[in-house]
């Protein structure tokens, strides 16, 4: 039993094993782990109820639905307690695809997508930049994203 | 250096393909036949489809999102690094990826040369990664942290 949460090791062998595939057949996950299918089914469902599984998808690449260029944006704010509002305002811009509130000179960090500098400067100009209590912006733009990986199941 | 190399090709992707991408990057175990009966066509085409998709890289495996807290991971820090010598850069990108707490790394403009995005245990965790295993590859000059109290959100790029 491991103090995360109640997970023991074969929760860990089994989140290991789909969250790199999640479409593994669980007879296969069963047959790797040691453990009936119907089990690992449990299993999964508890990870799901306790949330340490948030979801599954496919991964889709940006750069083959036309996304080009990757950004981080650093907002400063007018002031701090405004956070929650500005939040929920960005979250209705589909191309923001991450929303930090970080420590730091920044009071809010997010990563954008934009099919190009031209969309990007729109996304800034037109939507970013026109909610009440951003006060200005920082961009970084990703030059290439030399590796995304999820986080290590074991340590 | 021809220019064709600098500009990624983006893949015919149809109406067909975009439903298609909408259901499997939501919910990466729907089955074939409901995102078939979904779409109006057989599943032998939801089959073929997918497939299509994975051979020309739209979409590049499936995942269980996994939630880092419920994990032990209670940090998330965005790590900025600036470089000795531009042309260091390779180098010390490949001892980064060996570090497995960083999970992004970007080549990038403005102040920064390296961006990372880093997941730790604890605050004390993230210390011991930047003193003991970040800050000691050679090239690296210094660093620059931050880390995030909250994260609001994180989504997949809108399929149109």
């Amino acid at each position: 039993m491991t103090l995360r949460n109640h997970l023991d090791e074969v929760d860990l062998k089994i989140l290991e094993i789909i969250s790199k595939n999640a479409r593994i057949p669980f007879k296969d996950v069963a047959g790797e782990v040691g453990i009936s299918r119907a089990a690992v089914h449990q299993r999964v469902n508890r990870m799901v109820e306790l949330e340490v599984i948030t979801g599954s998808g496919y991964y889709v690449n940006p750069k083959k639905i036309d996304y080009r260029t990757c950004t981080y944006i650093g907002i400063f704010l007018d002031k701090g307690g405004i956070y929650a509002d500005v939040a929920e305002r960005l979250r209705e811009i589909p191309e923001v695809v991450e929303c930090h509130y970080t420590t730091g000179q920044y009071g809010i960090f997010v990563k954008v997508y934009a099919k190009d500098n031209e969309h990007l400067k729109s996304l800034l100009s037109d939507q970013i930049q026109k909610i009440q209590g951003i006060s200005s912006t920082e961009t970084i733009i990703s030059l290439e994203e030399t590796f995304r990986r999820t986080l290590p199941v074991y340590p | 250096m021809q220019s064709d190399d600098l500009i990624e090709s983006v893949p015919e992707i149809d109406a067909l393909d975009e439903k298609i991408l909408k259901l499997i990057t939501r919910n990466a175990r729907i089955p074939f036949l409901e995102v078939a009966r979904e779409c109006g066509v057989s599943g032998a085409a939801i089959h073929q489809r997918v497939q299509r998709l994975l051979n020309i890289g739209v979409v590049s495996g499936s995942e269980f999102v996994v939630n880092p807290t419920k994990l032990g991971y209670n940090t998330c820090a965005y790590m900025g690094v600036i470089l000795e010598k531009a042309t260091e850069h390779r180098k010390v990108v490949e001892h980064l990826e060996k570090i497995p707490e960083i999970v992004e790394c970007h080549y990038i403009t403005g102040q920064y040369a390296i961006f990372l995005k880093v997941q730790t245990k604890t605050n004390k965790h993230l210390k011991k990664l930047i003193d003991e295993k970040i800050q000691p590859i050679e090239g690296i000059s210094r660093t620059e942290t931050f880390i995030s109290l909250e994260q609001e959100f994180k989504r997949q790029v809108p399929v149109k």
